[in-house]
């Protein structure tokens, strides 16, 4: 079959992938309530989803199709509809806790962002090889959500909002994989899915079990169990 | 193949007991037997390859690149495999009993899992002489220090082993770091971690490089070996485990360590300069003095035995450091006369240490007691116990016709010669020195091994456990039996050890030394020196102790025997009375007293007036300078440090996430800036 899309196309398609994703995990910052964060975070997998399905379309074989498949069925479905189905059983008000003010972790949100593009500017124009898509914004917005995430994960005493950091953290080293490597080999994506898969559910699970043994899932109280 | 076969035998046995004891848990005679049979398999290669001079290895399988599993048995591997095979018999036949008995409190954890844990003690002793390059002797050597750990610590119930095997572990650790560093330091010049490759580099090394792996290597095994101020935990670890695991730990699981050593001094490292010799003479000499004075204030049996370790762990590096400054002041006769001093002495040591810890093992079955004072009269409970633990003790004493004379014999006439043909006035005062210390030495140990004899055995019983002490069971005796005529066998037979040495000592030195020149059981060291007949003094013996008695027996016929209660000032006999082993110690306390600061704490109860005593308690310790000045500093030192390290580790998760985010951030930015 022929593809749909030519290199530039798919390229300029994942480059907007990545500027969404990263004003969505800056507007993930700003967010009051749980709910809401796991919707934005169901929205980064679609994102994703998007950037894969477009590496899909310029080479239109079955394998990225599949790789494309399993993105959006774990980033975008699977991994909220845990994340949810947690927040359900969890005691207590659903509201993200942090421990700086929301109206100053935006700025360094921001700052942080910037500190991507400034770190990934030797890879930004071209510098991916005959390999990699032409996607400027590709590289310094992966990084951005690495930072986002992490940063997140930090600053937030909700054993959920932790989950979602890492997924955010992993989301950008997927972006960074798309757009540099036109497709990790299927077996590699295949683990890289699971992984996470796995991992959110166990988080999930030690999450619901922090709720019950703690009644909350702030993690501060775990400082108790330090001998 | 039949020759690989020599080879492996001993390790397949070994190996091959360790499922088997966990499995057949009712019939702890298989793995027992199965050690024996290691034991015996081991002696017997041991015997052929020393007599056939070959050389059988074995490239085993590749893990990495750098990780391969490969064994090699040449004379020294052998003569180390015989040392630690002929204990391995006694203990696996005592084991089945000493495990057995009930109400000893060595029962600490179940028998099967010390049956299990000793025969891969045993494998890993044997795989550390055995192992042929860098990867294989590490893993050996780590193995063994971790077997013998946890049969220090037991189930982990009593505090004392608890604290035993955690400073056993931390000492064995610092051990194996410089290892590590001095073996990787000869690798690195060698380009490969083969021992051949080590040794066919030795020429490559400079002065710096080859002083530098002396050092390391000595610090190293010498931590393992318990050489004084490296010796701190030996005493502890050794008697807190069970006693037949003491027996192994202490009679041949240092001696590894002299293995370690005399595989880099002469092999890796080559001949190094003079005073690599001298300061092993004068460390050796420091611990000889030292162990056997803090074996003789002891009063727990086997923590004497453990001190005696260090004495006589110094009395054999003494033989291994003039060996080493004869060899390199160019002496190889002398050196080789000295290096089979050493190794001569270190066999004998294998065997009567290793009884005389089975005959507290048994002591603390039959008696209940490992205490000196508790105990008291067992020679009429326990005579066949008593009969092999004196011969062990005479042993030890170096008492001429049994084998510790042997030995420490040798040495003085290695040390003699070495005086007599190194000419100079500082090596010469140093050979003085040691051979005074050794003299000295020899001394302390009869009088230590006196006293715990004589209050162990004789008199009366101090305590309801020694009054109502039993023989032990016939395994138990037959473990002893077997050591103790090897004792006797090995004085007698002293000749055919030293040719035994032989091969080992013409590989290393490059000739072997006079003494043993076949004829017979006679040794002739040199011109200085004198000559050693062990049938000979045994005649004497028979001479001076037989023949009198014979004769007054017949000229003055059978003696009358009258029982009448002993003149005690006209109250009665008790057993407070006994000159206790404190007491005997005490001239010796006095004499050393600015060496080894006895501190004394007497409290005196006068309840009614000064006049009236009504109870004393008196206590006596021991505090070594080198614990107060090298350790507990060095120990303050790290804690503090950590203490202040253990801020980082806040307990909240989002801490340790802020770590890892910052460290991403400094990262990220640096590559940036760089």
């Amino acid at each position: 079959m022929d593809a749909l899309l030519t290199l530039e196309q798919a390229g300029n398609a994942i480059d907007v992938a990545a500027l969404s994703l990263l004003g969505l995990a800056l507007v993930s910052l700003l967010v009051q309530r749980l709910e809401t964060a796991i919707i934005l975070l169901g929205l980064q997998g679609v994102l994703l989803g998007v950037a894969s399905g477009a590496a899909a379309l310029e080479e239109m074989a079955w394998r990225p199709w599949a790789a494309f498949l399993l993105a959006v069925l774990v980033k975008a479905v699977a991994i909220p509809v845990i994340l949810w189905f947690v927040l359900g059983r969890v005691a207590g008000r659903h509201e993200v806790e942090t421990v700086i003010p929301l109206k100053l972790a935006f700025p360094v949100g921001i700052g942080l962002v910037l500190l991507a593009y400034w770190i990934a500017e030797p890879f930004t124009t071209g510098t991916l090889g005959a390999e990699g898509f032409a996607a400027e914004n590709a590289v310094p917005a992966a990084l951005g959500l690495l930072l986002l995430g992490a940063f997140t994960m930090a600053t937030r005493k909700k054993a959920l909002t932790q989950v979602i950091g890492l997924v955010t953290m992993e989301n950008g080293i997927y972006l960074a994989a798309v757009a540099a490597t036109r497709g990790l080999p299927l077996a590699v994506e295949f683990g890289i899915a699971l992984d996470v898969l796995t991992g959110v559910a166990l988080m999930a699970l030690v999450t619901h079990e922090i709720n019950r043994l703690i009644g909350g899932i702030n993690v501060d109280r775990l400082r108790a169990l330090r001998w | 193949m039949s020759n690989t076969l020599l080879l492996i035998a001993p390790l397949v046995y070994f190996l091959l007991a360790v499922p088997v004891a966990l499995v057949a848990q009712r019939w702890r005679v298989l793995p027992a037997a199965l050690i024996a049979l290691g034991g015996v398999a081991g002696a017997l290669a041991s015997l052929w390859v020393l007599r056939e001079s070959e050389v059988i290895t074995l490239a085993g399988w590749q893990i990495a690149p750098f990780a391969q599993f490969s064994v090699r048995l040449d004379a020294l591997a052998a003569f180390f495999v015989g040392v630690i095979c002929l204990p391995a018999v006694a203990v696996a036949i005592y084991g089945i009993g000493y495990l057995n008995a009930a109400g000893a409190d060595h029962q600490h954890a179940p028998p099967a899992a010390i049956d299990a844990l000793l025969a891969a003690f045993l494998a890993a002793m044997t795989l550390v002489v055995l192992a042929d390059n860098v990867f294989s002797f590490l893993i050996a050597w780590e193995l063994m220090s971790l077997v013998s750990f946890f049969l220090v610590i037991g189930d982990g119930r009593q505090a004392t082993a608890r604290r035993a095997g955690f400073i056993y572990i931390v000492m064995t650790h610092i051990s194996a770091g410089f290892l590590l560093l001095a073996l990787l330091l000869l690798a690195r010049q060698a380009g490969g971690f083969e021992f051949a490759q080590l040794r066919a580099a030795t020429g490559g090394l400079d002065g710096w490089e080859r002083n530098a792996v002396f050092g390391l290597a000595l610090v190293g095994f010498g931590t393992k070996l318990g050489l004084i101020p490296l010796h701190v935990w030996l005493p502890r670890a050794h008697p807190a485990a069970p006693s037949h695991i003491s027996a192994l730990m202490s009679g041949v699981m240092v001696k590894t360590a002299i293995y370690g050593l005399v595989r880099v001094i002469w092999e890796f490292a080559g001949p190094g300069p003079a005073w690599w010799g001298g300061l092993l003479m004068a460390l050796g000499a420091i611990s000889a003095v030292l162990g056997i004075l803090y074996a003789l204030m002891e009063r727990d049996l086997k923590r004497m035995l453990a001190y005696s370790t260090v004495e006589h762990v110094g009395i054999i590096t003494i033989g291994v450091g003039a060996a080493a400054l004869a060899a390199s002041k160019g002496h190889p006769t002398v050196a080789a006369l000295a290096l089979t001093a050493a190794l001569v002495h270190l066999y004998n040591h294998s065997v009567f240490k290793g009884l005389l810890f089975l005959g507290a093992g048994a002591l603390q079955t039959g008696a209940g007691t490992r205490d000196l004072e508790r105990m008291g009269g067992l020679i009429r409970r326990m005579p066949k116990t008593a009969l092999c633990v004196l011969i062990g003790a005479l042993g030890i004493a170096a008492v001429p016709p049994l084998s510790g004379f042997a030995g420490e014999w040798l040495l003085f006439q290695g040390l003699l010669d070495l005086g007599a043909n190194v000419n100079s006035a500082t090596i010469g005062l140093l050979v003085a020195l040691a051979a005074g210390a050794l003299a000295l030495t020899g001394a302390l140990a009869v009088a230590a091994f006196v006293r715990a004899f004589g209050v162990g055995f004789l008199a009366q019983p101090r305590s309801a456990g020694a009054s109502a002490a039993r023989e032990v069971p016939t395994s138990m005796l037959a473990g002893m039996a077997l050591l103790a005529a090897s004792v006797i066998a090995m004085g007698l037979a002293a000749a055919g050890v030293v040719r035994m040495v032989r091969p080992v000592t013409t590989g290393l030195v490059g000739t072997h030394a006079t003494p043993a020149l076949g004829e017979g059981n006679v040794f002739n060291a040199g011109w200085l020196s004198g000559a050693y007949a062990p049938w000979a003094v045994v005649a004497g013996l028979v001479a001076v102790g037989v023949l009198p008695w014979l004769v007054a027996r017949l000229l003055g016929g059978a003696g009358r025997e009258r029982v009448a209660p002993p003149w005690v000032c006209g109250v009665d006999l008790e057993p407070r009375m006994q000159y206790s082993a404190t007491g005997f110690a005490k001239p010796i306390r006095l004499i050393f007293q600015a060496v080894i600061r006895p501190q004394r704490t007497v409290d005196v109860d006068r309840p009614i007036s000064a006049y009236f005593v009504s109870s004393i308690r008196y206590d006596e310790q021991l505090h070594p300078i080198y614990e107060r000045h090298l350790y507990q500093r060095g120990v303050a030192v790290l804690v503090g440090a950590s203490r202040r390290i253990r801020t980082l580790q806040s307990g909240s998760i989002r801490a340790y996430i802020a770590y890892i985010f910052l460290t991403l951030l400094v990262v990220l930015t640096l590559t940036r800036l760089l």
